[in-house]
């Protein structure tokens, strides 16, 4: 059991089979091979290259490296990054 | 899908310079401003967004101190607006749009599918004396009425399906391989005799309904009654009281002898040819024939010409025609029937007769035919007895005196 569920409110969302992503506001990252990668619930770019993309959660900052990085498309609610990424490091 | 969308209503590619470059591209998503294909490009970014998406963009560029130019527009809005002049060009896309509308709204394929017995050209003639042919108007066609027609039209058809798919009309059919066509005469239920269509002996007798008048072995003469639907009925003592009238049925097989004779010349004609050809093109529209091929200049000369008809869909045909035409040359030589060919060719025209005459039902009792060859001609000639189920139905005359005593019975 995660340290979030002890709280009262984990618990509170256990018993009422809340989505995790909702109840603690946590990033969805889904991974193609190595070449896309689409983020949800992020809440803003911090940095933008072609090597490297940092991305700010609500909770925590995700890096991601790589080469010929673009952001195929995004919006308030998710992010689709595509190219070759090497590594996605949560920091 | 959204990609078309953005492509009708018109898009931008963006060269966005700013310092802090995640300011304006975070204040644009907090703004809704759809944003794509975003690039790192070195100097600058490159991005693509939408028209109204460009319009929001000013404020945010004030506030973040970001500069953003237009290197390309996409989309129909700028298309129409660089091919203005080019009247020509939007007549022909409104004229297609037309065209394909005019013709979407029409039937251009009528597809039949399950017809054993009636064939499609004779259902699409029927159709076309109901009025559907091929470029009717969809909504000038009720299909439960087509259907409800062609099972009137074809009492075989046990069910059939109409239903407009597109431009084509679909017809199922369901036939009844049972079914046989009544005959008239017996639906009336007419009283009636059976009659000898040919002079000759009668071999076999099968009487179903009715009073035979002559049995197997006896001879009959043409038009003499040979099963009587007129049956007497009788008292207990053995008096006439009156007649009853029925529709006489039988199985009568006659014998009668066959007279034939065949001749053909020994010598014959027959058109060689050379090997010098010439072929040309044709083409016909309607009655008119139009050839590309000059006349042939031989004295004599045989053509063989392989037409096809266009056709626009399945049974939609254009009464347009092409194909080719090819001229042989020939010449007339006379060759002789050596007597083992002549013999053969008797024989294979008599056998010929057979065929047919067994294709009718009608059987070979036996066979007196002789060839005999001479030096101008061949003959074939003598009889055959052949055996034939031969009657004909001819009502009955219905007596008065019968009648009469019928009458005085019942009173």
């Amino acid at each position: 059991m995660s340290p979030k569920t002890d709280t009262l409110a984990g618990r509170i969302a256990e018993s009422l089979q809340i989505p995790k992503d909702l109840a603690y506001r946590e990033p969805i990252l889904t991974m193609t091979g190595q070449r896309e990668l689409f983020i949800e619930n992020y809440k803003c770019i911090r940095q933008y290259q072609t090597t490297c993309i940092v991305i700010l959660m609500k909770q925590s900052t995700v890096k991601i490296e790589g080469t010929h990085l673009t952001i195929a498309y995004y919006n308030r609610e998710e992010i689709k990054i595509t190219g070759h990424i090497c590594s996605v490091t949560f920091l | 899908m959204k990609s078309w969308r953005y492509f009708f209503k018109g898009y931008l590619k963006l060269c966005l310079n700013a310092s802090h470059p995640e300011r304006f591209l975070n204040a644009c998503a907090h703004h809704r401003i759809p944003i794509w294909n975003l690039r790192n490009q070195g100097s600058c970014y490159e991005l693509h967004t939408t028209i109204s998406g460009f319009q929001q963009m000013k404020p945010i560029c004030w506030k973040t101190k970001a500069r953003v130019h237009i290197l390309k527009k996409y989309g129909m809005p700028f298309f129409f607006y660089r091919n203005k002049k080019r009247k020509a060009f939007f007549t022909g896309i409104v004229l297609a749009g037309a065209l394909l509308f005019f013709l979407s709204s029409h039937i251009w394929n009528i597809h039949i599918e399950g017809n054993l017995h009636n064939s499609t050209p004779v259902i699409l003639e029927y159709l076309e004396e109901i009025q559907i042919y091929h470029g009717i108007p969809k909504n000038q066609v009720d299909c439960a009425w087509i259907a409800q027609q062609l099972r009137k039209k074809f009492p075989d058809m046990t069910w059939v399906s109409a239903r407009i798919s597109g431009s084509r009309l679909l017809l199922e059919i369901r036939e009844n391989q049972t079914y046989q066509k009544t005959d008239p005469t017996d639906s009336l239920n007419t009283p009636c005799d059976l009659l000898a269509e040919k002079s000759g002996r009668i071999v076999s007798m099968v009487t179903r309904k009715g009073i035979p008048l002559k049995k197997p072995g006896d001879t009959c003469e043409k038009g003499e009654v040979l099963v009587s639907g007129q049956i007497p009925v009788t008292n207990d003592s053995q008096e006439l009281i009156r007649y009853a009238y029925t529709q006489a049925d039988a199985d009568i097989s006659i014998a009668y002898p066959l007279a034939y004779y065949q001749e053909f010349p020994m010598t014959f004609q027959k058109p060689v040819p050379t090997g010098n050809t010439q072929t040309g093109y044709l083409l016909q529209a309607g009655s008119y024939c139009f050839s590309l091929k000059k006349s042939p200049k031989w004295k004599q000369s045989e053509t063989i010409t392989r037409l096809h008809q266009l056709r626009l869909t399945e049974n939609f045909f254009l009464p347009f025609f092409y194909g080719t035409s090819t001229d042989y040359e020939t010449t007339t030589k006379t060759f002789r029937f050596s007597k083992t060919a002549a013999r053969q060719k008797a024989q294979k025209h008599l056998e010929l007769l057979f065929e047919t005459l067994s294709e009718k039902g009608v059987q070979i009792s036996a066979n007196h035919v002789r060839i005999e060859l001479n030096e101008s001609s061949c003959t074939a000639k003598g009889t055959l007895l052949v055996v034939e189920t031969n009657t004909a139905v001819t009502p009955v005359e219905i007596t008065e005196q019968a009648t009469e005593r019928n009458n005085s019975i019942d009173e």
